[in-house]
């Protein structure tokens, strides 16, 4: 446990030192694997994006009324695993069922 | 004198567990349903449905219709809470609770929806249940 505290927790040990490097040069070159502004740049492009979409996309009230469809996707052998936790979930809060 | 205070011990936890008990047992008698709701049951005005949730046979009062969404939101937390533990969406857990309301709960004289979505007025007979009821 020691040892380990000696190493890898450690800030200026040798693997600590490894690693970081190993991620530097991931991270800090342009074409690297990661690039951390490419998060900059992808945030930018999806608030122009949006801003020019608003422009013209139109948002029109259906003139039928809206139907809601109750069919529920429901499978037939969770409903069996569920009944001993719906007879807990009524008696544990018969005040509101 | 050791014997003593482990005995001492014991009868303490023993109080304590029969303490707890006797709460458990009171709170488990006092949860009991609102006046106003089990009124509002009792007169048809709300019914059980077929998802598990209350819906209103006739169009309530405000008071009605705040007490029945206050019930449903509560309801569905605690489907929400035993769908995540038993891996199951809320609408399964909902939906399965619902059978087990409309089919063990209501009373005669008391609403419920029948799979068709219309209300029906429970009597001595078996309800009418969905047909995914298990």
């Amino acid at each position: 446990m020691k040892s380990i505290d000696r190493t890898v927790n450690n800030p200026f040990s040798l693997p600590k030192a490894r690693e970081d490097y190993m991620r530097h040069r991931l991270t800090a070159v342009g074409n690297g694997a990661i690039r951390p502004n490419m998060k900059k740049g992808a945030f930018l492009f999806i608030c122009l994006a949006s801003s020019a979409l608003a422009g013209c996309v139109q948002v029109q009230a259906p003139d039928k009324p809206i139907v809601i469809n109750l069919n529920i996707a429901i499978r037939q052998e969770v409903l069996y695993r569920l009944d001993q936790a719906s007879k807990e979930v009524i008696e544990e809060n018969s005040e509101i069922f | 004198m050791a014997i003593s205070e482990k005995m001492k011990d014991r009868l303490e936890m023993l109080a304590a567990a029969l303490l707890i008990g006797a709460a458990v047992a009171g709170s488990g008698a006092m949860a009991q349903r609102d006046p106003a709701y089990q009124q509002a049951r009792s007169e048809g005005l709300i019914g059980e449905k077929t998802d598990g949730y209350l819906g209103f046979v006739s169009t309530p009062s405000p008071a009605v219709r705040a007490l029945v969404e206050d019930l449903n939101i509560k309801r569905k937390a605690k489907y929400t809470e035993e769908a995540l533990a038993n891996g199951a969406t809320v609408e399964e857990m909902a939906f399965r609770t619902g059978c087990r309301l409309i089919k063990e709960r209501t009373v005669p004289g008391e609403k419920y929806q029948a799979p068709d979505g219309s209300w029906k007025t429970r009597d001595a007979s078996p309800p009418l249940l969905d047909v995914r009821c298990p």
